[in-house]
């Protein structure tokens, strides 16, 4: 249950970036954003909105570390194993 | 300025310069926090050619130059999302290297040799050319008086001497030496150029509006790639930009996965900042005519008509993003020879001939960097453009072997090989699709390995290992993490 719910949360996230990412880059819509005017900010349309799909890609990834943090996820504790034998862990 | 940038950076790093153990060689203790591997992260990836190769794309293209901010934040999900069991397995299990890492989550020797064989050779071409920046930027601000080949010799010999001592641990000290310098300082020295030369961000966007306005958008003047080239360009080298073994090694070096995320938040928003007002630069820089004669010295041209200090302290930016990245690749080549290779072969070498071997492994790398260097740089530049289709390949292999318990060293090897062959013969042969449709060689063979390592996935059940390997780490997080119940909302409500 644990997992399945952590596991939702990364896939929620995922599809979010991956969103964000198409259409930061693919045919078609970046290219409908491809233009100088208008002018927002200061800057050319263009580089606003890689600009804006950068910030919206960050924003996702604050809200998800906060979310991780208030679960705990981002804290786990991790005890090493002792036996070298095991380091690297292949069947040797 | 040079020389005195090496000198503060050696005193800094001086208490640094001996390890305990192979353990420390390799990944410092896993003693970082977030702010030295932020700034590690960032001095490793910003190559000092960004001032030579990179500003020639920028002055010439101008706007797809910023292709590297827009990768860099898919670089950093793809940190965000291979910290936890990186860290996990790393701490739990004594995992030094990102080959190691995979060696072992599919339990094969060959799985972990390869990664690093991968890891190595695609590596090369970088190290090659910042060798050869290094060289070229004594030469350039000495004048001449330290000629290209002393340059490179200067540099790789310091760079050897903290890495071989010092291992991980001092490189990252350095490394946020390094950082701090290219980050803060560079982007000061580019808006000091902004505003003595144009007048500032708003005037400079005037100008280029007016008479330049093509270098505002995708593509570019001069050249016409179709769209697919952006999306190519932008998501191979984000899925691929963090699977260099000199940047996905220094997870291992971080404290907790909370450091690692803390850094993959950090890192895209400082370089943003700092790759925007570069990129900015040199599109204003693209009015002068003399840059276009040089687009790769456009940078060093505008410094050294700014005076003595700018050029100097221009030097030291490009000398502290060129070291970053060379102590990164030489300490990582030497961990992987020393443990993915020699270890492999031999199990009883010991803790102190693993160490010795991994800074022999530094002085051979040097030597042979050097005599590579001196050979023709053209070569490496065009090696060193191509190297994701190469690097990307890893992309399958990790994010399938941390995420999907089904996917097994049979896929991995026989994607690894086969998309890589696919991706270097599309390089190389170039048919016209290439062009004509603008999807890169890598994105085909990043296809193909998903494929074949999706298709064996299915052909077999996990084994015994990967399924106790699931479950312990399911334990773990059992242990530490607190999902909301339905008690606790209905209380709430």
């Amino acid at each position: 249950m644990l997992n399945i719910n952590l596991k939702l949360k990364n896939i929620i996230f995922l599809i979010y970036y991956s969103l964000i990412t198409i259409c930061m880059t693919f045919p078609g819509i970046f290219d409908l954003a491809n233009k100088i005017n208008p002018w927002v900010f200061g800057l050319p349309f263009v580089i606003f909105y890689l600009f804006l799909c950068i910030a919206l890609l960050c924003a996702g990834l604050c809200i998800q570390f906060f979310i991780e943090s208030k679960l705990g996820e981002l804290d786990i504790e991790v005890t090493p194993i002792d036996n070298n034998d095991v380091s690297g862990g292949e069947n040797r | 300025m040079i020389f005195l940038f090496f000198a503060v950076m050696l005193f800094i790093i001086r208490k640094n310069l001996g390890v305990s153990s192979f353990e420390d060689y390799a990944t410092a203790s896993r003693s970082f926090g977030f702010f030295a591997l932020t700034f590690s992260v960032l001095a490793t990836w910003i190559v000092g050619a960004m001032y030579t190769s990179w500003a020639g794309m920028a002055v010439t293209y101008g706007f797809t130059a910023l292709y590297c901010i827009a990768y860099a934040i898919i670089t950093m999900i793809v940190m965000y999302y291979v910290a936890p069991k990186t860290y996990i397995w790393g701490a739990k299990y004594g995992i030094k290297t990102q080959s190691e890492l995979l060696g072992f989550r599919y339990q094969s020797k060959t799985v972990r040799m390869l990664t690093g064989i991968w890891g190595i050779v695609f590596t090369i071409p970088w190290l090659i050319v910042e060798i050869v920046t290094q060289g070229y930027v004594f030469e350039y601000a000495s004048g001449g008086l330290i000629p290209q080949f002393w340059g490179m010799v200067l540099g790789i010999v310091v760079v050897a001497i903290f890495v071989s001592l010092g291992g991980m641990r001092s490189v990252v000290t350095a490394n946020v030496f390094q950082g701090l310098i290219l980050i803060f300082g560079g982007t000061a020295l580019m808006i000091y150029f902004i505003y003595k030369y144009f007048g500032g961000f708003s005037s400079g966007f005037d100008m280029v509006a007016n008479e330049y306005p093509e270098m505002l958008t995708y593509p570019g003047p001069g050249w016409d790639p179709p769209t697919p080239y952006w999306t190519s360009i932008v998501i191979l080298s984000g899925l691929g930009g963090f699977l260099w073994p000199w940047a996905y090694n220094k997870l291992f070096a971080s404290d907790s996965i909370r450091t690692i995320k803390i850094s993959a938040l950090l890192a895209p928003i400082i370089y943003a900042i700092f790759f925007s007002i570069f990129v900015f630069t040199a599109i204003f820089i693209h009015s002068y005519d003399q840059t276009l004669s040089d687009v790769q010295g456009a940078f060093l041209w505008l410094a050294s008509e700014s005076g003595p200090i700018a050029l100097g302290f221009l030097g030291v930016i490009i000398m502290a993003s060129s070291v970053g990245t060379v102590s990164g690749i030489i300490q990582a080549i030497s961990t992987t020879v020393s443990r993915d290779f020699a270890q492999v072969i031999n199990r009883n070498i010991s803790d102190k001939r693993a160490i010795n071997i991994a800074r022999i492994s530094v002085i051979a790398i040097s030597l042979i960097s050097l005599l590579i260097g001196t050979a023709d740089l053209g070569l490496m530049v065009f090696l060193a453009l191509f190297t994701y289709d190469g690097i990307i390949l890893l992309f399958p292999v990790v994010i399938l072997g941390l995420y999907w318990k089904r996917a097994n060293k049979e896929g991995a090897i026989i994607g690894l090989i086969a998309g890589t062959a696919l991706s270097m013969f599309l390089r190389f042969f170039n048919p016209i699709f290439i062009e004509s449709w603008g999807w890169q060689p890598g994105v085909y063979g990043l296809a193909l390995c998903f494929i074949i390592m999706i298709v064996a996935g299915y052909m077999k059940k996990p084994g015994v290992f990967v399924e106790k390997l699931w479950q312990d780490t399911e334990v773990l997080y059992t242990k530490n993490v607190k999902v909301p119940t339905s008690k606790s909302t209905s209380r709430v409500s």
